[in-house]
C-alpha cells in the first residue's frame, strides 16, 4: 500500500503541531510550603565564621617613598621620624649664585599641634641616592654634620596673605655662605662639587608636616637663587629634580594586632576555616568584618585605602608570596572607623566570588592578604584585632549562603 | 513512499528532548506519577486494553498482542493535560503536553512472530511551588519545581506457539532524568540569587512478560508481569553560573513488581467490552510517599460498525467509553491514600487512503480529595494517537 504525498504532509503537520503545543503551557505554581513540603528544597542560612586556620602579620620590606609617594613628610609622630631628601640638578654654570633659598610649600599638618613649631636643618648629602628606591634602610645617612640652612616649621599649613585670604604656608630655608658656595659648586661644570642634594633633618618634633612634592605642578619645592648677571642681580627659580622622605621607625609596634601600613611593608594574612559550609552551597553574600584596634592605629589622611587579595599558594615566607590579582576588594578606613567591612560596596561580586570559589573547591583556600593599596602614601598604620587579642573582635567572615537540595540514598 | 525513519526519528528526538509528564502535586512524591498507557484505542476506554489484539491496535503494555498486527506499523501518541489543583486555601494550575510513547512493530512472520521497538514514559514528575520567606534581614521568594521521569525503551518479541495462545517478552531499558530545581530570588541586590538544579540520571534493564489467550473467538484473557528492579542513579548538582558536582555515590530508585490481568468480550461483532486490573507492589519498595500497592481497575467498551473499505465512513469508525478507579499507592498526608477516578470517551477514525487510524480520547476525573488529601486535582486530558501500517518487511501469511 502506498502512502501519498498528502499523507506525508498530514503526518508531518501533525507532528509539527504537536511540537508547537508542547511549547505552550501556562502554569500557576502552588503557593507556599505550608500545605506540603515538596522535598527537594535547599536551606537558606547564614553564619559568622570566626574559626581561623592561619593568621600572621609581618613586615617584609621598606616601601620607597620617592617617586612612588605623593607625600613629603618632615617631623616625628607615633614613633616614626621623617626626613626629607631633595636634589636640584641642572643649575647653569653661567651664573654666580649670591643667595640660595630652598622653598617648601605646606600641604597639611598631622599630629600633636600643641607645640607650635620645631626646627629643621638642611645638610649636604655626601652619598648618592636614587629617588625611585631610596628608603630609610638603604640610605647611608652620610651627610655633612654642619647644617647649611635652618627654618622653623610651624604647625600650620595655611596662612593669611595680605588680602586676608588663606594661602598655603611656605617654609624658606635660606642657605648660609657654605650653602651658597655649595650651590655654586653644583653649578660649576669645570670644578664641580658632587651634587647628592640635601637632607632636611629636624629637632624635637611632635607633629609631622606634609609638603607638596615635586609632582604638584603649582606648589612643588623650589630652589630660589639670587644670581649676578653682568652687573645686575636676578632671581632664578629651579624646581626640585628629585625628592623623597625617609621614614624611620623607632620601635616595632606591639605584637598582637594585625597591621597594615604604607611605609614599612606591614601586611596581614588571614585564612578562615570554611569547612562548616557545605561544598554544594551558593554564597549569596560574603562580608569580612575587621575590628579596628584604635590604640594601635593612626591614620593621618582622610582615609587609609586597604586592598584584599587572595593567596595562590600557602603562606610560608613573605618573599615567596603569590597573589591573585583577578579578585581585588578594596575599602577605605576612615580615621575614626571602629570596624571595616569588605567589600565596601555590597553589590560588587569580587569578594563573594572569592569565597564561593573556596567553598566549592574551585580554588584552594590559602587565605587572603590585607595590605595597603597606596604604598608609600603616608605614615598611617591600621591595626586590626586578631584572635590573639580579643575573641569578640577577631576577624570574622559573615556569609549568607544557601545549600543545594540533597537527595537521600533512597529517594 | 513515506520514509519510515523520518517521522520515527522526529518522534524520538521530541521524546528525548521533552521527557516531561504528569503535572500534579502528587508527582512530587517518589519518582512521580505512574503513567498507565496501553494504547491509543484504550485511552478512550478507561485504559482497558491488555487483551486487545487487532491490526491497528499497538499495545504498549502487553507485548504478546502484537502478533496480530499484519503490517509493519508505526504508532505515535501524545496528550495534553490540564490540572486544576484546589486545597482548603488556594488554587493552582499545572498543564502539560507531551508525547506518551511511540512504537514500531514489524511482523516477521504474519500471525506467528512479531518484533517491536518503542519508547514510553513510565513515571513523570511535573510540579512547581513558590513561597515568600524571611531570614534575618533577607527577604526572598523561593521556587521549587521538578520535571523529568522514568522512560522505558523496549524491544518486544511475540510469538503464537499454539493456535489460541500468544506470548511475548519485552526487554526494557529504563532511562531518564529526574530534575529538581530550587531557586531563591532575594529582594535585595546585595545577595546573589540561588539557582540550583539536582538531577539524577539513570539507566537499567528489565524484562516484561505478557500473554494473551483467546479462550473463545469472542473472549480474550491476558496478563502482564514486570519484575521489580532498582535503578542506580547518578546525581549531579548544578549551581548555575558557578559550577557543578558529580562525585556523589549512586542513589537507588526502586521500581516495584507489577502485575496486570484483563479480559474482553466481543458481543455481536460490533461491541467490545473489557475489564483490566493492574497493580504495582509499592509496599515492597521504599519510595517516598508510596506506602501501599497501587491498584487500578478499568472498565471500557467500544462500538464499531466494522465496515469494510467500501462501507460508509461512519460505519468504520469506533466509539469508545470507559472509566477507571486508581489507588495510587501514595499516602498524602501520612495515612491518607490518594485515589483517582476518571471517565473517558474516545473515537477511532480510519484514514481512508491508508491502513491507518487516528484515535482521540477525552479523559476527565479527579485525583485526591479535599476531605482527606492535601489537594484535590481536577484533570482533563486529551490524547491522540496515529497508527500507520505499511507492508515493509512483508513475509506473507502463514500457510
Amino acid at each position: 500500500m502506498k502512502i501519498s504525498l498528502v499523507s506525508r504532509v498530514f503526518v508531518w503537520t501533525g507532528l509539527l503541531l504537536l511540537a508547537g503545543v508542547i511549547a505552550c503551557s501556562n502554569d500557576m505554581p502552588i503557593q507556599g510550603f505550608d500545605l506540603s513540603n515538596p522535598g527537594s528544597r535547599g536551606v537558606v542560612d547564614s553564619t559568622a565564621i570566626k574559626d581561623i586556620d592561619f593568621e600572621v602579620t609581618y613586615s617584609d620590606s621598606f616601601i620607597p617613598t620617592g617617586s612612588l609617594s605623593a607625600s613629603l613628610l618632615l617631623g616625628s609622630l607615633n614613633g616614626i621620624e621623617n626626613r626629607l631628601l631633595l636634589r636640584i640638578d641642572d643649575i647653569p654654570d653661567t651664573v654666580e649664585v649670591k643667595k640660595a633659598t630652598l622653598i617648601l610649600v605646606s600641604n597639611s599638618v598631622v599630629g600633636d599641634q600643641a607645640k607650635t613649631s620645631f626646627q629643621a636643618f638642611v645638610h649636604n648629602v655626601l652619598d648618592e641616592w636614587d629617588e625611585d628606591t631610596v628608603t630609610d634602610a638603604n640610605f647611608s645617612y652620610n651627610v655633612d654634620a654642619a647644617a647649611i640652612a635652618a627654618a622653623e616649621i610651624v604647625s600650620a599649613s595655611q596662612v593669611f596673605d595680605e588680602n586676608d585670604s588663606l594661602v598655603a604656608e611656605s617654609v624658606r630655608f635660606q642657605f648660609d655662605e657654605r650653602g651658597v658656595e655649595l650651590v655654586n659648586g653644583w653649578a660649576d661644570t669645570i670644578d664641580a662639587v658632587p651634587n647628592f642634594g640635601v637632607l632636611i633633618d629636624f629637632d624635637n618634633s611632635t607633629f609631622v608636616k606634609n609638603f607638596f612634592n615635586r609632582g604638584n605642578v603649582a606648589n612643588h619645592p623650589t630652589l630660589e637663587l639670587e644670581v649676578m648677571k653682568s652687573t645686575d642681580l636676578d632671581t632664578l627659580v629651579f624646581p626640585i629634580s628629585a625628592d623623597a622622605f625617609l621614614a624611620h621607625q623607632l620601635a616595632e609596634p606591639v605584637t598582637g594586632p594585625h597591621y597594615v601600613d604604607h611605609l614599612f611593608g606591614y601586611h596581614s594574612i588571614v585564612k578562615f576555616d570554611l569547612s562548616a559550609i557545605p561544598r554544594e552551597s551558593t554564597i549569596n553574600r560574603a562580608l569580612m568584618v575587621l575590628a579596628v584596634d584604635r590604640a594601635n592605629t593612626f591614620i593621618t589622611d582622610t582615609q587609609f585605602s586597604i586592598q584584599v587579595l587572595r593567596l595562590l599558594k600557602p603562606f610560608t615566607e613573605p618573599d615567596s608570596i603569590s597573589l591573585d590579582f583577578s579578585f581585588e576588594a578594596t575599602v577605605g578606613v576612615s580615621p575614626t572607623a571602629t570596624t571595616v567591612t569588605f567589600p565596601s560596596d555590597l553589590t560588587q561580586p569580587q569578594f563573594r566570588r572569592m569565597v564561593q570559589d573556596w567553598v566549592a573547591g574551585l580554588v584552594e583556600n590559602n587565605g587572603i592578604i590585607i595590605r595597603s593599596r597606596t604604598p608609600g602614601f603616608s605614615i598611617s598604620r591600621v591595626a586590626f584585632f586578631s584572635t590573639n587579642q580579643s575573641s569578640p573582635d577577631a576577624p570574622r567572615l559573615s556569609i549568607d549562603y544557601s545549600i543545594a537540595p540533597t537527595i537521600s540514598n533512597r529517594n | 513512499m513515506l520514509k519510515p525513519k523520518s517521522p520515527f526519528l522526529f518522534a524520538v528526538i521530541v521524546f528525548i528532548a521533552n521527557p516531561l509528564l504528569a503535572g500534579s502535586f502528587y508527582s512530587s512524591r517518589g519518582i512521580g506519577l505512574v503513567h498507565h498507557f496501553v494504547s491509543g484505542r484504550s485511552a478512550g476506554m478507561g485504559g482497558v486494553g491488555l487483551t486487545f489484539a487487532e491490526p491497528l491496535t499497538v499495545n504498549y503494555l502487553n507485548p504478546a498482542t502484537i502478533v496480530d498486527i499484519p503490517l509493519a506499523t508505526l504508532s505515535g501518541n501524545f496528550f495534553h493535560e490540564a490540572t486544576d489543583l484546589k486545597s482548603a486555601t488556594q488554587d493552582a494550575h499545572i498543564s502539560d503536553t507531551n508525547i506518551s510513547g511511540f512504537q514500531f512493530v514489524v511482523p516477521l512472520k504474519q500471525g506467528r512472530f512479531a518484533l517491536a521497538i518503542g519508547v514510553t514514559p513510565y513515571t513523570g514528575i511535573e510540579y512547581s511551588f513558590s513561597g515568600r520567606d524571611t531570614l534575618g534581614v533577607k527577604r526572598y521568594t523561593e521556587f521549587v519545581s521538578a520535571d523529568g521521569g522514568v522512560n522505558t525503551g523496549f524491544l518486544s518479541l511475540a510469538v503464537r506457539p499454539v493456535k489460541n495462545l500468544y506470548v511475548g517478552v519485552s526487554g526494557l531499558f529504563y532511562f531518564g532524568t529526574l530534575r529538581n530545581f530550587w531557586r531563591i530570588v532575594f529582594d535585595s541586590s546585595q545577595f546573589l540569587n540561588t539557582q540550583d538544579e539536582v538531577s539524577r540520571d539513570f539507566t537499567a534493564g528489565n524484562l516484561r512478560f505478557g500473554f494473551l489467550y483467546k479462550a473463545l473467538p469472542f473472549w480474550n484473557i491476558g496478563g502482564v508481569m514486570t519484575p521489580g528492579i532498582t535503578l542506580d542513579a547518578n546525581t549531579t548538582i548544578i549551581l548555575r553560573r558557578i559550577t557543578e558536582f558529580t562525585d556523589f555515590p549512586d542513589t537507588k530508585i526502586d521500581l516495584p513488581l507489577s502485575l496486570g490481568f484483563g479480559t474482553s468480550l466481543e458481543i455481536a461483532r460490533k461491541l467490545t467490552v473489557g475489564v483490566d486490573y493492574y497493580t504495582e507492589l509499592w509496599s515492597r519498595v521504599n519510595e517516598d510517599g508510596f506506602k501501599n500497592n497501587s491498584q487500578r481497575i478499568a472498565l471500557g467498551m467500544e462500538f464499531s460498525g466494522r465496515g469494510g473499505p467500501r462501507s460508509p465512513y461512519f460505519s468504520r469508525m469506533a466509539f469508545r467509553a470507559g472509566f477507571f478507579y486508581h489507588d495510587l499507592g501514595l499516602v498524602e498526608p501520612s495515612g491518607e491514600k490518594v485515589t483517582e477516578i476518571f471517565g473517558s470517551v474516545g473515537v477511532g477514525m480510519p484514514i481512508k487512503w491508508a491502513a491507518a487510524r487516528l484515535d482521540f480520547s477525552l479523559e476527565a476525573g479527579k485525583r485526591g480529595s479535599l476531605a482527606t488529601n492535601t489537594f484535590r486535582e481536577t484533570v482533563i486530558r486529551v490524547a491522540g494517537s496515529i497508527t500507520v501500517g505499511e507492508r515493509w518487511f512483508y513475509r506473507g501469511e502463514e500457510r
